[in-house]
């Protein structure tokens, strides 16, 4: 009896050992490759379903959505992270919970320090930082996602819209075109309806400050 | 991701609002709204942005707020009254942002820092 217990206990390690040990190839839209251990597999939703499809063996899952300088980085990411206890699943879909605190701050602060380290290397004015978001989208990393979100939260927080415009380089629609046609109809615009209400006795609207 | 410099607004809206959602309501608007980018601005407008807002100093330093406020009771609010259900607001700025606009739909109103002898004729009439 103990020695089938004991054989069953070496099988059990050794098939641990092998799920953490084995390795896959991964291949950039450029046509670098890496090598990543299942622990990393495991932090990507979209490479665990390629490698759970595909009978891989020596031939590279191919990512034609990200470049090298943005894959390598990536995978550095996951090893670090790949030790990490489970996240229990956040509910993204929680705002019209009327259990929610909504006195609680939404949070971007608490990004730790070897993340804000890691994600310093990309840039609003190379592009890079929108990159990675796209492609931790594309590759389905929640936990680099959200660093880079709040990232790019953090950058905005406390900003006014010309600042934000200027930060992000964002271009401003002509004046005759779009929201600044002539005529207008302000409830074009999600659900806001016109603010030209006939029941509204507050005092009319006045023009941004911001802008003048 | 293969073209130089992407850019903000290269991202889908589903990236954009999953920014956004990091951000308080207030931050959001006073960040977007009138940033004269039809995307953006089209982005401020969603009602999940004006549902509740927040202008105490627990979730805004108190500098910032006072800034805000002249831009929000001026021209924001009054353009997105329509969709405002909660509103929480400090005691000292609670008549300014209430006076702003109407709030048809306004079903909840906290108030912070409520001081008794200074804040209870609003409910007293006297």
């Amino acid at each position: 009896m103990a020695s089938t217990e004991a054989d069953s206990s070496n099988a059990t390690t050794a098939n641990t050992e092998n799920a953490t040990s084995k390795i896959i190839k991964i291949q950039s839209n450029d046509g670098q490759i890496f090598e990543i251990d299942q622990g990393v597999v495991e932090q990507s939703s979209t490479i665990k379903t390629l490698s759970d499809l595909m009978d891989v063996g020596e031939v590279p899952i191919p990512l034609p959505n990200v470049k090298a300088s943005i894959l390598g980085p990536i995978v550095e990411f996951c090893n670090h992270h790949k030790n990490d206890p489970k996240p229990e699943p956040l509910d993204d879909d929680d705002d019209d919970d009327p259990n929610k605190d909504i006195y609680e701050p939404k949070r971007s602060d608490d990004i730790i320090e070897w993340d804000q380290n890691f994600i310093k290397q990309f840039t609003v004015a190379e592009g890079t930082l929108f990159d990675i978001i796209m492609a931790a989208n594309y590759l389905g990393i929640k936990t680099l996602l959200a660093v880079g979100c709040k990232t790019i939260a953090n950058m905005v927080r406390g900003k006014s819209s010309s600042e934000v415009r200027e930060m992000f380089n964002i271009s401003y629609d002509p004046p005759g075109e779009g929201l600044n046609a002539p005529n207008a109809i302000e409830g074009q615009a999600g659900t806001v309806p016109t603010t030209q209400d006939a029941n509204a006795t507050g005092p009319s609207p006045q023009p941004d400050p911001m802008n003048q | 991701m293969n073209r130089p410099n992407v850019h903000l607004l290269d991202l889908p809206n589903e990236m954009l609002f999953n920014i956004l959602k990091k951000l308080d309501n207030v931050d959001v608007l006073h960040s977007l709204f009138g940033i004269n980018n039809e995307r953006l601005d089209s982005i401020s407008r969603e009602e999940i942005f004006s549902y509740t807002l927040n202008f105490t100093s627990n979730v805004h330093d108190t500098t910032i707020i006072d800034s805000m406020l002249g831009r929000f009771c001026n021209y924001i609010l009054p353009r997105i009254h329509y969709n405002v259900k909660c509103l929480i607001v400090e005691a000292v700025s609670m008549e300014r942002i209430l006076l702003a606009t109407p709030y048809p739909n306004l079903t909840e109103l906290k108030i912070f820092n409520f001081q008794r002898d200074s804040s209870l004729h609003y409910f007293t009439g006297n």
